[in-house]
């Protein structure tokens, strides 16, 4: 379990903070899904633990979502006057990345790729939130199908469709940024 | 669908860049995290020390200690009524056959037939 909590927790954090983009939040949203994955599932084996902690991790995220709608219905007034530049604000104009270079050793390079990481996380965050669960699942916590469908509760088709698209729509807001990967 | 692994593997590396350059700050907090969900683990052995009796009353009676207690206080209950009704027949006995020894029967207590009834029955028995 400590293993496996170790090596989850910080893709779990980014999870979480793509989601609700707030960080003080997802760092709540991570401990209460470890809490709970501890004291329902501690006893589990190890290779159940992925499908359960992402159904926990998802399940949390929405539970925030809920009580973050409800929270705004009372806000709704104060906020609907207040500008939403910064969501709008394009973090690169235009950019162009030489196919391979994940390991720079300029500092040039590496600014780049620092760049390039706040493109690709921004345009995970714009993503519709299945999209983006189904995509964080399959291909980053390298989840097969299946796990995914599980814990996403919807059929493989589905998975693949989000995955899909969620792949193209990365693709495309990445190319509308000029950077082709 | 290759096309599609291959712009989605890409994008892992540049997530997994982006989960290694997480501020010290947010690791500690997310250690913490990590060590308090570890303390409230459920251990599949949690059981093993609680064998024997002390499992079953545990995981069998337990959960139903409620009814159980119930059940209880009803038998103690009903035994405590019948005991007082037998010290309450005895008190009523001891009286008549007080009253019986020192003679101090009024006439018609033995005109009465159930008392004739009640006496031969009694005297029979001993």
């Amino acid at each position: 379990m400590s293993d496996f909590l170790a090596s989850v927790e910080r893709r779990a954090y980014k999870q979480a903070l793509f989601a609700v983009r707030d960080g003080e939040a997802a760092l709540d949203i991570v401990q209460d899904s470890m809490l709970k994955l501890a004291e329902k599932y501690g006893n589990k084996p190890a290779g159940e633990l992925p499908m359960l902690f992402q159904r926990i991790l998802q399940n949390t995220i929405r539970d925030f979502y809920r009580r973050q709608k409800v929270r705004s219905m009372w806000t709704t007034l104060f906020s609907a006057f207040s500008s939403s530049d910064d969501e709008d604000a394009d973090l690169l104009e235009t950019l162009e990345v030489e196919q391979g270079s994940y390991s720079p050793t300029t500092p040039h390079g590496s600014l780049e790729q620092t760049q390039v990481l706040a493109i690709i996380e921004e345009g995970i965050k714009r993503l519709p939130p299945r999209q983006r669960e189904a995509f964080l699942m399959r291909y980053w916590e390298d989840m097969d199908i299946a796990e995914t469908a599980a814990a996403m509760g919807c059929s493989e088709g589905s998975v693949k469709t989000h995955c899909s698209r969620a792949t193209h729509s990365l693709a495309t807001a990445l190319k509308a940024k000029g950077v082709e990967l | 669908m290759n096309e599609e692994r291959e712009i989605a593997y890409k994008v892992r590396h540049y997530l997994n860049l982006g989960a290694d350059k997480i501020d010290r700050k947010t690791a500690d907090r997310l250690f913490e995290s990590r060590m308090k969900a570890l303390s409230h683990q459920k251990v599949a052995g949690a059981h093993l020390s609680l064998t024997g009796v002390g499992h079953i009353a545990t995981d069998v009676f337990l959960p139903h200690a409620r009814a159980l207690v119930a059940i209880a206080v009803l038998v103690f209950a009903v035994f405590g009524v019948s005991t007082w009704n037998d010290f309450q027949k005895a008190d009523e006995h001891e009286a008549i056959d007080s009253a019986l020894l020192a003679d101090d029967l009024p006439i018609s207590a033995y005109l009465d037939k159930g008392f004739q009834a009640w006496l031969s029955e009694h005297s029979s028995q001993d």
